[in-house]
């Protein structure tokens, strides 16, 4: 019997992530992953025309003060910061802590791990804009 | 008599020899409010189509052989109830993510060979002698690994799982999560061996945490949370490998 069993293949659709709440917001945050990949790559730009001088970080922050630099970053932050939150998510999931051999509700993980996060972020705020 | 209540089933076929393409059948079928997915289909094969095929063994949610997509969701047909459909009709297809066979038969050799490569058997390092008697556990070790024992293979997962879809060599959501099982069996000694497998190419890594594997188990096994689980000892295994060894 080597008769081959015909078989049918379905092909995904383009528009697979759609349909499916979960499959949008997956692709919403592999995208944030590229929103804060340029986050860095600016942050490394200033890094190297600071290098370069003060004219030619003045030309960089110019670039970044324009009503588009602002808009771009404006655009990042609100990707950045969903793509943390879904961070903070996970690691409530994989690693719960536990207390009193009892583990912590995923909530409540999640609400601690966002303020002690606003909490550092505030301090680093206060930190650059007295330096700056 | 008041006349029975009907509902339509639509069904998506696949008869190789009969057309190249799948296409629609369409039955009423008698409704009453305890009957399943299955059942209706179990009637249409004894009242109203011999040759629609379908697989199915023990109708409680257990052997996990009644996978399909009802009304476009992975389901167990035989514990999706037909009142809990909103519409006059409901549509049942095969797995999608599965080359289909005939009907809602679907190809699962794909699925068995990845179960077969992860060794879902307890691995010794040395067999102690049957006369010592069973190897035993506490109930915390038991608990370690209650969850993740619950998988039935129905596959579910894998439909719901867009990474398999792309690439079929995927080591896949009830894989994974079944030598996360064998990982933290405390009579388990295969843990390097087993973490090795499921952190070469195929493996945990390609997972990219999408989470609807877990939404649509039946048995609240998680395989997305075990999938991360071993992520994170596969990371702190290469970590340790990397380290110089303690003479
Ligand atoms: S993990 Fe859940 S959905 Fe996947 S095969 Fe096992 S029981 Fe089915
Ligand atoms: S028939 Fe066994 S799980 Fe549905």
């Amino acid at each position: 019997m080597d008769k081959e069993v015909r078989s049918y293949e379905y092909k995904p659709s383009k528009t697979w992530w759609l349909g499916n709440r979960r499959y949008a917001l997956y692709m919403v945050r592999e995208l944030s992953g590229f929103a804060v990949a340029v986050y860095g790559f600016i942050f490394l730009a200033q890094l190297f025309t600071l290098s370069q001088g003060p004219l030619a970080y003045d030309a960089l922050l110019g670039v970044l003060l324009s009503p588009a630099g602002i808009l771009l970053s404006t655009i990042l932050l609100v990707f950045a910061i969903f793509h943390s939150l879904t961070w903070f998510d996970l690691t409530a999931k994989v690693q719960p802590p536990s207390m009193k051999g009892k583990p912590v509700p995923r909530k409540i993980v999640v609400t601690g791990t966002i303020i002690i996060w606003l909490f550092i972020s505030y301090f680093v705020a206060v930190f650059i804009f007295r330096v700056g | 008599m008041a006349s029975q209540k009907t509902i339509k089933i639509r069904v998506k076929r696949y008869i190789p020899e009969k057309a190249e393409e799948p296409f629609y059948s369409e039955y009423d079928v008698p409704y009453s409010e305890d009957m399943v997915v299955l059942d209706a289909l179990n009637y249409i094969k004894d009242n109203l189509d011999g040759s629609l095929s379908f697989r199915w063994s023990c109708r409680m949610g257990v052997c996990g052989s009644c996978s399909a997509n009802v009304d476009g969701k992975p389901k167990l047909t035989c514990s999706s109830f037909l009142k809990e459909s909103k519409g006059d009709s409901i549509l049942v297809e095969p797995l999608s993510h599965f080359r289909t066979i005939k009907d809602l038969v679907v190809e699962i050799d794909v699925f068995v060979k990845k179960l077969k490569s992860i060794k879902p058997w307890i691995i010794r390092n040395e067999e102690k002698p049957i006369a010592d008697g069973e190897y035993l556990q506490t109930p915390e070790q038991r608990d370690l690994i209650k969850q993740t024992s619950m998988c039935i293979n129905c596959m579910l997962c894998y439909e719901a799982c867009p990474v398999f879809d792309m690439d079929n060599d995927f080591i896949g959501p009830a894989a994974a999560a079944i030598s996360y099982r064998s990982v933290m069996d405390s009579r388990d000694d295969g843990a390097k061996e087993r973490l090795d497998i499921l952190t070469s190419k195929h493996g945990v890594w390609d997972c990219t945490y999408i989470g609807e594997c877990s939404v649509v188990c039946p048995k609240a096994v998680d395989p997305a949370l075990a999938i991360q689980k071993l992520k994170a000892m596969g990371g702190i295994s290469i970590i340790k490998s990397l380290l110089p060894k303690k003479k």
